[in-house]
């Protein structure tokens, strides 16, 4: 009773996030019209700029919304409050982020197919791998649902993950985590980015041949390629970061 | 009903003065029901458990009776039990003080009994 | 019956040399007042949030009817701790608030929390981060008047509030323990406002439970004697006095012992003490 009182409390105070990133999304995509005005532009341009920037309105919000995700020691309070265990209130929390991944993912999964629907169906990640996978739409709709699903819950179970790990610390020690994140974000996106290190990806790639590997996780393969590995394989990652989860979950404390 | 709860008496035991007297006043009528321990320990914000066994104290010196499901009444003939115990109690209470009071203030036996007379005859003229 | 058992609860925080609490023992028995009192910093809110299992013990456990409370759902809704801080959501409305906590127990006192609301007249539809202090405070105290938890813990539950309010809660809390009797821990400063509705005193002091006594046993062995001072000093042979004053030849000596068996002197005043001076005396003691 506790565990589902919980989880709708959580909920309740976790939807305006949704709407923060669709203001969010909204706000980008104005932004990108706005700067086309001031060029000299046709309405054609402007239309198409539409068209992409449409595009990153569904990452936009998970961004926003695993923000909310990660805020952690707000439901500790109000659990431990309410005389439950931290392991009540873990399980509380895990019923709160699948019902949440799954509010988030029905708005990414329409503006996914919005997008679709304008024609850019390659920027979207599933068509991209599994565009192929069944010749009917329904299916291939409630495959898109889930595989966006899996992939959302996992992220949002890591977010909460990070967040729960940084509520057991002390603002110097929440500082030291937050900058290890940083310059671990800036190392990432400077091996991607520059020349010479992509270089050396690439090649480490080639020598342990992790496209094959990829493929195999991913259940890609050039002709008739099907998303349930790839399923399978996000619903073991969530399971093992909701088993870290509730690792540091039991260890945080009220704090004075 | 007044409670000074700087005298050196438990304060269960002043509810039971406090409440003796209200008898012994008439201000609870014998037969008529009395406040009950919550409302008591509500007003004066005392533990309910010391009103209880103020009360109690009352109930067992058969001033109060517990009817059962309905509350807590005055006993019939409680006023005369009251006043048989304070008259037993009159010269220990009052005389003996009296007495030790007068000595202090260096007053005689002769000089208490003239005032004691003129307390009266002063009672007298007034009625 | 239900109890708690406090049983070697040791707390040391890191980088501080000596501990907060050393070895703290002692029991809550069910349908109880205890006045939990100590020193400002003395550890009666650590003492309390260990006890709901909201920080742990650096040593010792807490028991509840002998089971350890920790991560135990059973023995933790049975025990509601009202701390200082906010623990709910600051943006939601009162009313949203009370309908969680409505959500989260079973038999929550609704018509309860409806009679507290009037008469502290809080206005239910304002977000509890707009409230004043001593609303917001108000807002803890009903809920931990109306959830149907045995051990009710209450961490300074008056600070802030005006004369009028503290009445409503101080007649509130002896209605609902009349009519539904459960065990209240309160922790305060202000003794002389709770020193007739507590039935035990339990003190906090240097790490360690200096006091545990019924209200009633202490009131009949505290005392301040005042009188001429060859008088009470000799009433008084070989009693060990707490704290005495003189003024000229006049003197008080507050003490916490049966009275002497001997016979008063005349010259001689007995008066009980207050629960506040006496505490207040044990705590001034401690420290020389």
């Amino acid at each position: 009773m506790k565990k589902k009182a919980l989880a709708k409390q959580y909920l309740h105070d976790f939807i305006p996030f949704i709407w923060y990133g669709i203001i969010v999304a909204i706000v980008y995509i104005l932004f990108a019209l706005l700067t086309d005005v001031n060029t000299a532009s046709t309405a054609a341009t402007i239309k198409e700029d539409l068209k992409e920037t449409f595009v990153l309105s569904p990452y936009l919000i998970t961004l926003v919304t695993m923000l909310g995700i990660s805020f952690n020691y707000h439901r500790f309070q109000v659990a431990l409050q309410n005389g439950v265990s931290r392991k009540t209130f873990w399980k509380a929390k895990m019923l709160f982020i699948v019902k949440a991944a799954f509010l988030v993912n029905v708005v990414n999964v329409f503006l996914g197919l919005l997008n679709v629907m304008m024609g850019h169906e390659q920027t979207y990640a599933y068509y991209q791998l599994f565009g192929k996978a069944f010749s009917n739409m329904f299916l291939q709709s409630i495959f898109m649902f889930i595989t966006d699903y899996v992939v959302l819950l996992f992220i949002f179970i890591a977010m909460n993950t990070f967040g729960t790990i940084a509520s057991l610390m002390n603002r110097i020690g929440k500082s030291i985590f937050y900058s290890i994140g940083v310059v671990f974000y800036i190392f990432f996106t400077n091996l991607l980015t520059q020349y010479g290190s992509q270089k050396i990806i690439s090649k480490f790639y080639a020598r342990i041949n992790g496209e094959a590997i990829l493929n195999f996780i991913f259940g890609v393969d050039r002709y008739h390629s099907k998303p349930f590995a790839l399923i399978g394989v996000f619903i073991i990652l969530s399971i093992i970061a909701a088993g870290f989860n509730l690792l540091f979950t039991r260890l945080e404390q009220v704090k004075r | 009903m007044q409670f000074d709860f700087n005298s050196p008496e438990p304060i269960f035991i002043q509810v039971a003065t406090q409440l003796e007297d209200a008898i012994f006043t008439g201000a609870f009528q014998e037969g008529a029901q009395i406040p009950s321990t919550t409302e008591i320990s509500k007003q004066f914000k005392i533990n309910p458990a010391t009103v209880l066994k103020g009360m109690n104290m009352l109930v067992n010196n058969e001033l109060l009776e517990k009817r059962r499901g309905r509350g807590t009444f005055v006993k019939q003939g409680a006023q005369e039990i009251i006043i048989k115990r304070r008259q037993e109690h009159f010269y220990n209470d009052y005389i003996l003080n009296l007495i030790n009071e007068s000595k202090k203030l260096h007053l005689s036996e002769d000089d208490i009994l003239t005032l004691v007379k003129r307390g009266y005859d002063n009672e007298q003229d007034r009625s | 019956m239900s109890k708690i058992e406090v049983r070697h609860l040791a707390k040391r925080f890191k980088f501080s040399k000596q501990p907060l609490l050393s070895e703290v023992n002692f029991t809550l028995n069910e349908n109880e007042i205890y006045g939990l009192f100590g020193e400002n910093g003395a550890g009666k809110s650590t003492l309390m949030s260990m006890i709901a299992d909201y920080n742990r013990p650096s040593a010792g456990e807490v028991l509840y009817d002998g089971e350890n409370v920790h991560e135990n759902d059973v023995a933790l809704s049975e025990i509601y701790f009202m701390n200082q801080d906010n623990m709910y959501p600051k943006k939601d409305k009162v009313r949203q608030i009370f309908a969680f906590v409505e959500s989260m127990y079973e038999d929550y006192d609704v018509e309860l929390q409806d009679k507290l609301v009037k008469e502290f007249k809080l206005d239910v539809n304002q977000k509890l981060n707009k409230l004043s202090t001593g609303y917001q405070s108000i807002v803890k105290i009903i809920i931990s008047l109306c959830v149907p938890c045995k051990f009710v813990l209450l961490d300074e539950p008056t600070l802030g509030l005006d004369a009028r309010n503290r009445e409503v809660f101080q007649r509130n809390l002896i209605e609902t323990y009349s009519e539904n009797p459960r065990t209240f821990v309160i922790s305060t400063h202000i003794i002389d406002e709770i020193d007739r509705i507590i039935s035990d005193v339990i003190l906090l002091q240097d790490g360690v439970i200096k006091m545990n006594e019924n209200l009633e046993d202490i009131a009949s062995k505290s005392y301040s004697i005042s009188g001429p001072a060859e008088d009470v000093d000799s009433y008084l042979q070989g009693i060990s006095v707490l704290e005495e004053e003189q003024l000229g030849r006049y003197k008080t000596v507050h003490f916490m012992d049966q009275l002497p068996q001997r016979e008063v002197p005349a010259s001689v005043d007995i008066e009980q003490m207050k629960l506040q001076k006496l505490l207040v005396y044990i705590m001034d003691r401690g420290e020389k």
